[in-house]
């Protein structure tokens, strides 16, 4: 058979973007495991033999560490968690028990104690957790190659070329985190799926990346030509010319249509045939601002405020507040920012607030019922928000409303906070838009009457989905069921954006559904005013409006409206998108 | 003086006891001087040790166990209740 030949392989596509490189085969070889008893006199020895390969394995593991120290948190965390594995004490007692107690070597009783531990992983089918298996692996491969003398990292990667694709069977995060100090092109391994540490550190460096392609690797030949299409999750070895033209061409395709969208991100969001909709970043901490500007966001159109609470025993005073705040104001300039008001409970963290443990906490004690029974949290919040006002286009965005009445009590607080700073001579700002989010059922409802007295919605579909369609999509059970494009949703969403335009006030977007391109059209088509997302989704969504057009959007609502099965109308976007998407590349 | 506590604790992060949790879980439990021990079943895991605690393979939604017995079991069985069902805190 002619090794040269060319040889495609499928895997799954774990970061996008397509590479034409060289394979650099990344071979630790096999770890050898001798086996041999000992004489009972001899354990003593053993034993210390065992130690000095952890605390090799461990000075090993803190080297890296060092080295990749500013590497982001991420990595840091996962070398600590190797750290601690190969000193565990649990698991060094009971090899120390195999060895004096069996009489085995050192190499032997790691193997089986690892083989134990690894052994329980096998039955799970979470996928995440099932994965930590090679976490377990790599550090009993570590201690064992200490205790047989190999080398336990790569030790030549300075013969990386500037056109290197890594080839593996399987990357251990210390590999990964090696390799990352040297430009690689893409990686490619036999093992892991989308959630391996592989796969997490391609997309956090941009870097193509195709996981489960098997046999590649006895496959692969070193400084072999290879194409590597994390788009599609193709792996091309040795292409022919035809391919190799293939791949050139996507590679383009791809990099010309991520710069087009950075370069474009200025231009303003408007349908072809001249509709506009304002494209807003949602952010957690002031100091995200400069990235949702810089990719074209041109408001915040959901500041949460929660990270505020997090991590600490008391609660944020005004003065902290109002010093937050301003920041964000300071930066945004004239450009409208949206604050939402405390929204803990439920699915989120607790922080100092102390909740009493609830049954169902997504229908319990949370966000402005929570504020409206703890006033003076919610007072010292709004109070900050009026003062920072002063240095920014501040709008402030009451979650969780439920009807007429607490969005009304809500309103009340802010005006009795305005009274007393106007009394004391704070200077904070007056005629602040106030408005709500639109995710509870029974407010979707009476939108209509709600409109009159918010001065602007915004829909947080997320949660309206869930309360709408009673599912909870963390519940791997029913998460199937969760559909955006369910008849009953596009109806309340319908209802909320019909509301809002009779009473002339703005209406946005800002749970997932707006930085997803798949439902664009649809929001374009029931007309909402601002679509606010995750910074990263902002160039693509501004670039995706730019390219249709409001007629056709419109048409496609009013025919999924006709829909009764959420299936057709998933069909019909689906076929729109298709349509549309031919003109866009790869998007 | 000693003492014991027990409590009924929630896995809500969407990962379960992965990695980083359990190394985190690990490294608060070990300031504690009382014994620490999560149950899962019939499963007992040493909660000062990562092996032991990855070795349950809690995802989300498992039920355990939290058991201390020492001077300050009644603290430790609290500081960890909060930070599992705060599902991490640290570890976003």
């Amino acid at each position: 058979m002619n090794e040269s030949r060319p040889q495609v392989f499928r895997g799954v596509g774990a970061s996008p973007g397509v590479a034409i490189g060289r394979v650099f085969l990344l071979d630790r070889g096999e770890v050898r495991v001798p086996r041999y008893h000992l004489a009972p006199e001899e354990a003593t020895k053993e034993v210390a033999r065992l130690r000095a390969a952890i605390d090799a394995s461990v000075a090993q593991l803190d080297a890296i560490r060092a080295r990749c120290m500013g590497d982001g948190l991420e990595h840091q965390n996962i070398l600590e968690a190797h750290t601690m594995m190969v000193q565990d004490r649990s698991m060094r007692e009971e090899i120390e028990g195999l060895i004096q107690n069996e009489n085995l070597n050192a190499e032997w009783a790691v193997n089986r104690v690892i083989g134990r531990i690894r052994g329980l992983f096998d039955q799970l089918t979470d996928a995440y957790l099932k994965e930590r298996r090679g976490d377990i692996d790599f550090t009993g491969e570590r201690i064992i190659r200490n205790l047989v003398g190999q080398h336990a990292d790569i030790s030549d990667m300075a013969a990386l070329g500037d056109d290197a694709i890594v080839v593996a069977r399987d990357l251990s995060p210390v590999d990964t985190a090696l390799l990352t100090r040297h430009t690689v092109l893409a990686f490619v391994t036999e093992m892991g799926g989308k959630t391996s540490h592989t796969s997490i550190i391609a997309r956090s460096l941009e870097v193509p990346a195709v996981v489960g392609a098997k046999g590649i690797f006895d496959a692969a030949g070193s400084q072999d030509v290879i194409v590597v299409d994390g788009l599609d999750g193709t792996v091309m070895l040795r292409p022919s010319r035809t391919q190799l033209e293939r791949g050139r061409r996507r590679a383009q395709n791809y990099q010309r249509s991520t710069l087009e969208l950075l370069q474009a991100k200025g231009l303003p969001a408007r349908t072809k045939d001249d509709r506009y909709v304002q494209v807003a970043g949602n952010i957690e901490l002031p100091s995200e601002v400069p990235s949702v500007l810089g990719r074209g966001g041109e408001a915040i159109g959901l500041y949460r405020t929660e990270y505020m609470f997090l991590g600490r025993r008391d609660v944020p005073t005004e003065q902290e507040h109002y010093e937050t705040y301003r920041q964000v104001f300071e930066h945004m300039g004239a450009r409208s920012v949206t604050v939402r008001t405390l929204d803990l409970g439920g699915d989120k963290l607790m922080g100092p607030l102390h909740f009493d443990t609830e049954a169902n906490p997504a229908l319990g004690l949370r966000a402005i019922r929570y504020c409206l029974e703890h006033r003076t949290i919610f007072e010292a919040q709004i109070a900050g928000l009026l003062r920072a006002g002063l240095h920014g286009n501040l709008r402030i965005m009451l979650p969780m409303i439920s009807g007429m009445e607490e969005f009304l009590a809500a309103k009340e607080v802010i005006a009795d906070v305005q009274n007393r700073l106007t009394e004391a001579g704070v200077p904070h700002r007056q005629n602040i838009p106030v408005g709500m989010m639109i995710e509870v059922p029974s407010a979707a409802l009476c939108a209509k009457a709600l409109a009159v007295e918010a001065d602007f919605f915004s829909i947080g579909t997320n949660d309206l989905m869930q309360y709408l369609l009673a599912i909870d999509r963390t519940n791997e059970r029913v998460a199937h069921l969760y559909r955006p494009l369910h008849p009953a949703v596009l109806r309340v969403l319908k209802l909320i954006v019909d509301a809002a335009k009779e009473a002339n006030i703005d209406v946005s977007i800002c749970g997932e559904m707006a930085g997803d391109i798949d439902f664009t059209p649809i929001l374009l088509g029931l007309g909402v005013s601002v679509l606010s997302m995750n910074m990263g989704s902002i160039p693509k969504i501004k670039r995706l409006v730019r390219e249709l057009h409001q007629s056709e959007c419109e048409a496609l609502l009013a025919a999924a409206m006709e829909c009764v099965h959420v299936r057709e109308t998933e069909a019909m976007v689906r076929h729109f998108m298709l349509k549309h998407l031919l003109t866009l590349g790869a998007l | 003086m000693k003492s014991t506590a027990t409590q009924k604790v929630l896995i809500n992060n969407d990962l379960g006891l992965h990695l980083r949790a359990a190394g985190i879980l690990v490294q608060v439990a070990t300031d504690f001087q009382s014994e620490i021990t999560l149950r899962r079943g019939p499963t007992e895991a040493n909660a000062k040790s990562i092996m032991s605690v990855l070795s349950l393979a809690a995802g989300k939604g498992t039920e355990l166990t939290l058991a201390a017995e020492g001077e300050d079991a009644v603290r430790a069985v609290e500081t960890l209740t909060k930070l599992i069902e705060g599902g991490f805190a640290h570890s976003p």
